[in-house]
């Protein structure tokens, strides 16, 4: 469409207001991460200073202090983040996509009530499970483990993983397979030189949303782990509790948490909007 | 071949297995760690949060448990203040989050459509506070709502209003939270909308605007009633993810002044890891799995009716 055009739409935009609102919406949404970083290569002179600076020397020392291996090093919580939520997102995927085939591919009598009993249980609010999970887990001695961090996850993420990687199988003509067998392919060569290859947008979708889930998780890393298995959002929200408020530390975990997340959003978005949307539009 | 099959069933002393019969049970066994996981970590703390909620005890001392019937029940409903502010919390916090996002969702989805140049990457921009972690992001605002170095408080002096203590008082407080979540959540509004918006044929609007109609008529009659059906299923979602919310209340306020900003989970986590009473806390967990199944019914027999 040429420029200047007037454009038929759904309504509303394209009037020249138009343009400044979606300026002050691009302010709005993209200010307080940047404010995070920006604070978080400032001293504490500089994030005391009024009216406050925006340009400064960057100071990368809590950086150097978190991403070292001192005392203040907080490697351990970034590598039990990054570990949790990479086994997460397999174990998610292993599970979802072997329920998503069944439910795809096999007619039986039970089908549509199990399904429907997948995504109600999605629906439940996850913090009810917390009392009795602890009681549990206490029993069993593997509280304040990544076990059950992984466990936990897997668990919210399944109804959702079922439902979305269903859809991308639905997707996938059952001939194709058929052909495949006919070759002489047995069903789980089928599954994994035919089925999946097809379905690897609807992978890519579910993993980068299951990660981020994982990756982003407080609640239950907060209340079901104290010391072996804390996660980085975990560490970050400890420094809350003292009594002096140091902002450059808690700006710099702040941004060591956003950055994988807005790196695989914004590489990867196209598969995550997919998974979004999948739920509502369909 | 046939025959091969035969022997090796019979080897095993399984005749009952019989092709038909694995081929029926195939999809029970895939489906079966699914299955399994789901009901250890979701299904069997429901059922089990009842039966706790039925007794008194302590997590320190165990040992002096005495059944109690549904005391903990009336306690929480007709005793304790708290519970009730925090219900009147969550409805408001529900309430305004939902009417801001809707109110900025639908703006920005038709902004986003209405741009010609540039969509995809305005629509990573706008959909960037969504992906964070609303523990970071919520630091980030604490750090803007700050009293003294806030940003927040800067530019309302800048034009001659006093300095508010935002996070320390009941109103104001209640208002850095909304704003908070408003902000990390209506990007999901907006994508539901503008698949929404997207998906709807444009012979329809042009042919709107052939006969005349001028863009607030075509939003009102035309793309409006065809994209409530995403919007109210998008809402609903909505409503239900307002319930669980926990960490933004959690590191801007921690549920203060008082009990004033507390979300229902941050109210569960202080009985339960603060007072050690198991009994309020599964209570507590009991009536809020109400409340979330009678919103999750609603919901499902919306998108039902949709559906049939």
């Amino acid at each position: 469409m040429a420029r200047g055009e007037e454009q038929i739409g759904p309504g509303i935009p394209s009037f020249p207001a138009a343009r400044g609102a979606m300026m002050v919406l691009l302010a709005f949404s993209l200010f307080p991460i940047v404010w995070i970083m920006l604070t978080s290569v400032k001293n504490e002179t500089a994030i005391f200073s009024i009216p406050p600076k925006v340009f400064v020397t960057p100071d990368f020392s809590s950086y150097w202090k978190f991403l070292g291996f001192g005392n203040e090093s907080a490697l351990r919580f970034i590598w039990n983040s990054t570990f949790i939520a990479v086994v997460t997102t397999f174990l998610t995927l292993l599970v979802s996509s072997l329920a998503a085939y069944a439910f795809s591919r096999y007619r039986f009598r039970a089908s549509n009530y199990l399904l429907f009993f997948m995504l109600a249980t999605r629906l439940l609010p996850p913090v009810t499970a917390v009392v009795p999970l602890y009681l549990l887990f206490r029993y069993l001695q593997i509280l304040d483990t990544r076990f059950i961090l992984i466990l936990i996850y897997t668990a919210l993420n399944i109804p959702f993983g079922t439902w979305l990687m269903k859809a991308f199988f639905d997707g996938i003509p059952k001939e194709l397979e058929e052909a495949a067998a006919l070759d002489g392919c047995g069903a789980l060569r089928t599954l994994a030189r035919v089925t999946f290859p097809l379905a690897s947008s609807g992978i890519a979708a579910t993993s980068i949303f299951v990660f981020l889930l994982a990756w982003n998780e407080f609640m239950f890393a907060f209340m079901l782990t104290n010391v072996y298995a804390r996660t980085i959002p975990v560490r970050l929200a400890e420094t809350m509790g003292e009594m002096q408020v140091f902002w450059q530390d808690m700006s710099t975990l702040a941004t060591l948490i956003m950055l994988p997340a807005l790196l695989v959003g914004f590489f990867m978005q196209r598969y995550l909007i997919r998974a979004l949307t999948a739920g509502a539009v369909k | 071949m046939n025959t091969g099959a035969v022997q090796d069933t019979a080897r095993r002393g399984r005749g009952w297995l019989t092709p038909a019969r694995k081929q029926a049970l195939a999809p029970y066994l895939l489906m079966a760690p699914a299955f399994i996981i789901l009901g250890a970590i979701l299904v069997y703390p429901s059922i089990y949060n009842i039966y706790l909620s039925l007794w008194k005890w302590r997590l320190t001392t165990p040992h002096l448990s005495t059944f109690v019937g549904f005391a903990n029940y009336v306690h929480l409903l007709w005793v304790d203040p708290d519970f009730w502010e925090v219900t009147r919390f969550s409805l408001g916090f529900t309430v305004a989050t939902i009417a801001l996002e809707f109110i900025i969702g639908v703006a920005s989805a038709l902004l986003l459509y209405g741009l010609v140049r540039g969509r995809r990457l305005m629509t990573s921009f706008l959909l960037t506070p969504y992906m964070v972690a609303p523990i970071a992001v919520g630091l980030g605002w604490r750090l803007m709502w700050d009293r003294d170095i806030g940003i927040v408080n800067l530019l309302i002096t800048l034009v001659g209003v006093a300095k508010v203590n935002w996070l320390a008082e009941t109103g104001p407080a209640f208002w850095a939270i909304v704003i908070c979540e408003v902000w990390r959540s209506t990007p999901f509004v907006t994508m539901i909308l503008l698949a929404g918006i997207t998906a709807l044929p444009n012979e329809v609007f042009e042919a709107a605007h052939v006969d005349g109609a001028n863009r607030v008529q075509v939003f009102r009659r035309i793309t409006f009633p065809l994209i409530l059906p995403p919007l109210v299923v998008a809402l609903l979602f909505q409503t239900i993810f307002k319930l669980r919310v926990f960490d933004i209340p959690y590191i801007l306020t921690e549920g203060g002044p008082g009990t004033s900003t507390m979300p229902y989970g941050l109210f569960i986590q202080r009985i339960y890891f603060r007072y050690f009473d198991v009994g309020n806390a599964a209570a507590t967990s009991v009536i809020l799995l109400v409340l979330g199944a009678g919103i999750a019914f609603a919901y499902l027999r919306l998108i039902q009716d949709r559906d049939g």
